[in-house]
């Protein structure tokens, strides 16, 4: 991610270009080119000549995307820090804000992977799985199921033969 | 003939208004948090997002999350539903672990004339051997992320079972495997000392072309020096003879080497960290004995150290990205002013120390539980000290090294340096 504003001397520099990206349901939001670039899937548009005016996103909504914008914004601003103040503050910072940013329902979870997937951001992908995934650990089937609303579509029957299957792993 | 002209141009005209349509419905639907799903799904997968959105989530995205578990919480999740049974299938993250398996599985296997508890391992291992085997056959992806493999090697392992670990540790080469961690140590030797025990099994060849290889862990696990590790950030060596040129020739060809670990090493006599041969920013010592001629560590990037086991001489220098040390040695009573005075210089350094004299109960065979009150400990310590003095051995050398404890910490600040602080203590 740091490679997308190693260019840029400043994160907050006035002089540096800005996008226009929009929204599926129309907002638009104006935002410095090294926050736009920390999604792969723009920095892409980009070098193949679509970064216009106005970049459309056909499928992150406003909510969804103000919310991924102040990801962007912060890991400039932290990446730039980095550089300048040393590793170790800086990752501890980085640390401390992406628990806290991360601190959300499960439906909003949910639409940030998908934002983060399709805007191809790695960054926030990797935080909001790994979100899941600690939400997945040390709880029991039953409980993973109404967190996530998992239907079992399976019969007692099956449901039986695959926990005699891999009797170890449900000790 | 005008007609069949017309005709196509008005079935684009429709075609464009159900597009026109459909996006305004997408844009409505995306309009909350709420909404079933933002791209465009089927319909059947969109109905059943609106009760379970991670299922609905593509596939590619359920691998990465089921790679973040453990392998056996992705193994549970098998039951959640049909979806998720195949998806456990595809994780990255491979661990086949002896400790897994129970024992009622195996009541079956093992020659009559061992004893029971040994049939029981044996055939725990026999269980652990087909259900990776099974499992590697099965496996589709073609990437892994991590593999670990952790089983006791006894003597009497089969060569057609060297063989097949050779191929499963081949398996995860060919996949491009970044975290490798093997573990053939006995549980049963943790009271015993390193010298009494080779490594069983050599790491293979395939291994050392690994160049994209991130994290090394080995125990009980024998291996060459490296070379090609380019991108090695994490290595941890355990139950292993290491002399410290050799360790130090290790080293230097990681340069991109974070974090080190040496727990159980024999033959290491002398430790001599500095920022010419490496740039490791944590450093664990465990059990490593002898360490004659002490600890010396000089260098900008060290940012914490850990040292369980006897008294050392340490030397610490230039340590200016410093932030923690955890020192965990034996003999509470003769170690007691000194760890304070040296808990009161990191301290002083502004320095998250934490400094304790518990003697490393496992190596006694004896456990502490959480929580036991300082006195019951302290009990506990004079039973283990007792015992070691009885035996008569170690005990005269460590009251001859405890002579002199010289500990040389500057301390950074971020405007400036503090002079050097010394502390030496005589025998308490």
């Amino acid at each position: 991610m740091a490679s997308s504003s190693s260019s840029l001397p400043s994160p907050s520099s006035s002089s540096s270009k800005k996008f226009i990206l929009r929204s599926s349901d129309g907002k638009h939001f104006e935002v410095d080119e090294a926050v736009a670039l920390q999604s792969e899937m723009i920095k892409q548009m980009v070098e193949d000549g679509f970064g216009g005016d106005v970049i459309p996103l056909l499928n992150v909504s406003s909510i969804v995307l103000s919310k991924v914008i102040d990801y962007c914004k912060k890991h400039v601003e932290l990446d730039f820090k980095k550089k300048m103040d040393g590793d170790n503050e800086a990752h501890e910072e980085i640390k401390n804000w992406d628990s806290e940013y991360i601190n959300v329902g499960v439906d909003e979870l949910y639409h940030l992977i998908m934002a983060a997937n399709y805007l191809h951001i790695k960054g926030l992908l990797d935080l909001t799985c790994q979100k899941v995934a600690d939400i997945i650990k040390g709880k029991q089937p039953e409980q993973i199921r109404k967190i996530f609303n998992i239907e079992n579509d399976f019969t007692p029957e099956e449901e039986q033969e695959i926990r005699k299957e891999h009797s170890w792993a449900f000790e | 003939m005008e007609n069949s002209r017309i005709a196509p141009v008005l079935t684009k005209n429709r075609f464009a208004l159900r597009r026109k349509r459909r996006r305004k419905r997408r844009r409505r639907k995306n309009c909350h948090w709420l909404s079933p799903c933002s791209s465009s799904p089927p319909l059947q997968h969109c109905l059943s997002s609106l009760f379970d959105p991670l299922s609905y989530l593509g596939e590619s995205i359920l691998v990465i999350i089921i790679s973040l578990l453990p392998f056996k919480e992705a193994v549970r999740t098998s039951v959640l539903s049909k979806r998720w049974n195949q998806v456990w299938r595809h994780t990255r993250s491979i661990e086949f672990d002896e400790s897994f398996f129970i024992a009622s599985d195996v009541q079956t296997q093992g020659r009559k004339s061992s004893s029971p508890s040994t049939r029981k391992l044996t055939a725990r291992r026999e269980v652990l051997f087909k259900f990776s085997q099974q499992w590697i056959c099965h496996y589709r992806q073609p990437k892994v992320d991590k593999f670990r493999l952790s089983f006791c090697w006894s003597n009497k392992l089969r060569l057609k079972r060297r063989l097949e670990v050779e191929q499963w540790i081949r398996f995860a080469v060919d996949r491009h495997v970044v975290e490798i961690d093997l573990d053939f140590s006995d549980p049963a030797w943790i009271r015993d000392r390193p010298e009494n025990h080779r490594a069983p099994f050599r790491l293979p060849s395939s291994v050392y072309q690994c160049r994209m290889l991130q994290s090394l862990k080995l125990s009980a696990c024998g291996f060459q020096g490296f070379r090609n590790f380019n991108e090695l950030r994490t290595l941890s060596v355990e139950w292993k003879k290491l002399t410290w040129p050799w360790l130090r020739a290790i080293l230097t060809n990681c340069r991109m080497l974070e974090n080190l670990k040496l727990k159980k090493c024999k033959n290491l006599n002398v430790l001599n960290i500095s920022e010419n041969i490496t740039s490791i920013r944590t450093l664990v010592i465990e059990d490593c004995s002898p360490l004659r001629d002490g600890i010396s560590i000089s260098t900008l990037y060290l940012q914490s150290f850990k040292y369980f086991g006897l008294v050392q001489s340490f030397y610490l220098e230039s340590l200016r990205q410093f932030w923690g040390a955890e020192l965990e040695f034996g003999y509470k009573d003769e170690f007691d002013e000194v760890g304070k005075q040296l808990c009161d210089l990191l301290h002083a350094g502004n320095m998250d120390a934490s400094i304790r004299s518990t003697y490393e109960m496992q190596e006694k065979g004896e456990k502490l539980e959480d929580g036991v009150d300082i006195t019951k400990r302290t009990h506990v310590l004079a039973k283990a000290t007792g015992r070691q003095r009885s035996r008569g051995t170690e005990v005269s050398d460590v009251f001859d090294r405890m002579i002199s404890l010289s500990v040389n910490i500057p301390i950074w600040t971020r405007s400036k340096m503090v002079p050097h602080v010394d502390i030496k203590i005589n025998q308490v």
